[in-house]
């Protein structure tokens, strides 16, 4: 069995380490990195890849995008309902890194509608002309 | 800070015999097989991160658990050289 004390001086030294070395952040950014890697890992398990090297980019990607990600919605869950960030974190980056490829639909079907939405627009001006012509 | 070293390697050894695995599984692998793995990879990172984010500290039952695992993947690695294993797919023998 190990040693409490000495085994919990040990951790609490190497988080004093990492926060040390990477800034008061270190924790957080662990959590996100790790989480999102966790959750590519299942987008990494329906992909058809062939190589290493080609599974280590997916993976390196969707990571990528979760600590883009992550912050920004963690700070939208907070303000709009009050989940703070330090829970919303890990699962937001999991979330994010499981969509994996599947998040290419999501953005066309995004732009998609921003696209309907702009068209939708320009006719109710053009519309709005014509009547202030007439 | 000899548990914990220990506990970082054998986590990230754990890790790569995940990733390892899940880069040769696709959708025509078992369900479960995927599920299994999945979870092997998930259990890696949070024994990585864990320690960095709090001031928590593995006891020798963990490390038990890691050289388990980590020994089970190693001896298992063989029958993955050519692929998944032709049980672990859902149409049997490719």
């Amino acid at each position: 069995m190990a040693d409490p004390i000495t085994s919990a001086a040990g951790s609490a030294s190497l988080a004093v380490v990492a926060i040390t070395l990477l800034g008061p952040m270190a924790g957080p950014y662990a959590v996100i990195v790790f989480a999102s890697l966790a959750g590519s890992l299942w987008a990494l398990s329906s992909a058809h890849t062939l190589t290493r090297s080609a599974g280590a980019w997916l993976v390196l990607r969707c990571t990528t995008l979760a600590v883009v990600l992550t912050s920004g919605i963690s700070e939208y869950l907070l303000s709009a309902y009050g989940v703070a960030q330090g829970d919303s974190m890990a699962p937001v980056a999991l979330f994010i890194g499981a969509m994996g490829n599947g998040w290419r639909p999501v953005f066309s079907s995004l732009s998609d509608g921003v696209g309907l939405a702009a068209a939708r627009l320009s006719k109710r001006d053009a519309n709005q002309d014509q009547k202030g012509a007439k | 800070m000899m548990l914990f070293i220990l506990h970082e390697i054998l986590c990230v050894l754990m890790l790569h015999g995940a990733f390892c695995r899940l880069v040769r599984v696709n959708q025509e692998t078992h369900i479960s097989i995927r599920i299994a793995f999945f979870l092997i990879g998930f259990s890696a990172c949070a024994g990585i991160a864990q320690p960095i984010n709090t001031s928590w500290a593995p006891s020798i039952f963990e490390l038990s658990l890691l050289v388990g695992v980590v020994t089970m993947q190693l001896v298992t690695a063989h029958r993955w050289r050519d692929g998944v294993p032709d049980k672990f797919q859902i149409r049997g023998r490719r």
